[in-house]
């Protein structure tokens, strides 16, 4: 189970996905932006994962739902990332798609996707690994614009220590600097 | 732990320099102690002049730079070694043995003792070489991530310490997104090894948290810990 206070597990929840609801439920028409009183069984709209997802495990199944995959779990995507992972820009599909994509999994039966996801992550990986070498002196931010929040976080981390490393190398340890944020308050109007 | 978040991910390069500085080194000393030296970490012979004794070599660069001694470069440091070992690095797949803390050594050697190394420029040269081949190897090492554990012998504690961060995140990811292991943390399933489950979890986070990951043979493993398959699973189409 991920961190109950984990601030990005609740963030990749909050995820909308689209639901057919296949009753009707008094009362709940306001969900979908109408004003008559009682949601009407086959209406397809977005509501957030999280919301779907409780009502799906409700023990008493009072409400039959019907969760459509998401247009970035969709064959489109799925096929560009098998045919080269690097490529794909995740950020436009989903922020946090590998994170939504586990959380989903959890949900979902959908082994193919959960293939998919894996070998995708590892393939970019590598890519990610390659560029926190780089030192961030080669352009990256393209590369930067396409990975999603997990793999963000990963390039960070491996950034960070190399950088530290090489600041050891430097000898740069022992000098007096200014703190960054001073640099950053110089650099404002 | 409420730490700066740079300081999570283990050691930083400056206290593992400061690890390094325990390891003992020949040194020719230029004075006469008389006495034997009494350190914390025990008892040394004393030093007498045209002898040489092994002191740590945070003593042999304090000494070297009041001019009381000359450093011996160790073994593995010298051109020839160096040569064979970056040839080794180059035609071979594992990792070439070398000390623990040889990157730390050679840099503060390098730094401070420079008159004592025969053709300084050309070891720093072949340091540089064989740092890359092996950061490389590292670097592949992202490939074969994802098994329960990834083995490498013969690292070093400051070259782990680069990748440690970034893999272990990644290792913790993968398992993640595996398909056995990512059904197994549902809420509502009343499986008795929920409870088990999140335990696991919790304990490899702390584990992540500290540097505790390598034991002290220069080798570094990251396993996993096994997780029960069973949960349920829900089809996306639930009836009424």
């Amino acid at each position: 189970m991920e961190d109950y206070y984990d601030i990005d597990a609740i963030l990749a929840e909050d995820q909308n996905v689209k639901c057919a609801f296949q009753s009707n439920i008094p009362g709940l028409a306001w969900l979908e932006g109408g004003h008559d009183d009682a949601l009407k069984a086959g209406s397809r709209f977005d509501i957030p994962f999280w919301l779907a997802r409780e009502i799906v495990e409700h023990e008493e199944q009072t409400v039959g739902i019907e969760i459509e995959t998401p247009e970035f779990f969709g064959p489109k995507v799925r096929n560009a990332l098998r045919a080269d992972a690097n490529t794909v820009d995740l950020t436009k599909q989903c922020p946090n798609f590998f994170r939504f994509g586990t959380i989903y999994l959890q949900l979902v039966d959908d082994m193919a996707l959960a293939g998919v996801m894996e070998g995708a992550f590892k393939a970019r990986l590598q890519m990610t690994m390659d560029h926190t070498q780089s030192g961030g002196n080669s352009n990256t931010t393209d590369y930067l614009n396409r990975l999603d929040e997990t793999e963000r976080a990963l390039y960070k981390a491996g950034m960070e220590s190399s950088a530290s490393i090489h600041q050891w190398n430097q000898h740069s340890f022992g000098r007096i600097r200014s703190a960054s944020e001073m640099l950053l308050k110089r650099k404002a109007p | 732990m409420a730490l700066p978040r740079h300081l999570k991910n283990g050691l930083t390069p400056l206290e593992i320099e400061f690890l390094a500085e325990n390891e003992l080194i020949e040194i020719e000393a230029a004075i006469d102690t008389r006495t034997d030296l009494e350190l914390l970490s025990g008892t040394l012979p004393g030093l007498k002049p045209l002898r040489t004794n092994k002191v740590p070599l945070w003593m042999a660069i304090s000494l070297k730079k009041k001019h009381k001694c000359n450093i011996r470069v160790p073994d593995w440091m010298t051109v020839e070694a160096l040569t064979k070992t970056l040839k080794e690095e180059q035609t071979y797949e594992l990792f070439s043995s070398m000390p623990y803390h040889y990157m730390e050594i050679a840099q503060l050697l390098l730094e401070n003792a420079m008159d004592d190394i025969p053709s300084a420029d050309t070891t720093r040269t072949l340091l540089k070489d064989l740092r890359e081949a092996r950061q490389s190897k590292a670097r592949k090492g992202v490939d074969s991530l994802g098994e329960s554990y990834l083995q490498m012998d013969n690292i070093g504690l400051m070259e782990i310490n680069e990748i440690r961060p970034f893999f272990t995140k990644a290792f913790f990811e993968i398992k993640k997104l595996r398909p056995a292991a990512a059904g197994n943390n549902h809420p509502n399933s009343n499986n008795i090894y929920d409870f088990d489950h999140y335990e696991n979890s919790l304990s490899m986070d702390r584990r992540y948290g500290d540097g505790s990951m390598t034991d002290f043979n220069g080798k570094a493993s990251y396993s996993s810990s096994t997780v029960p398959e069973s949960s349920r699973r829900f089809q996306s189409t639930q009836g009424l």
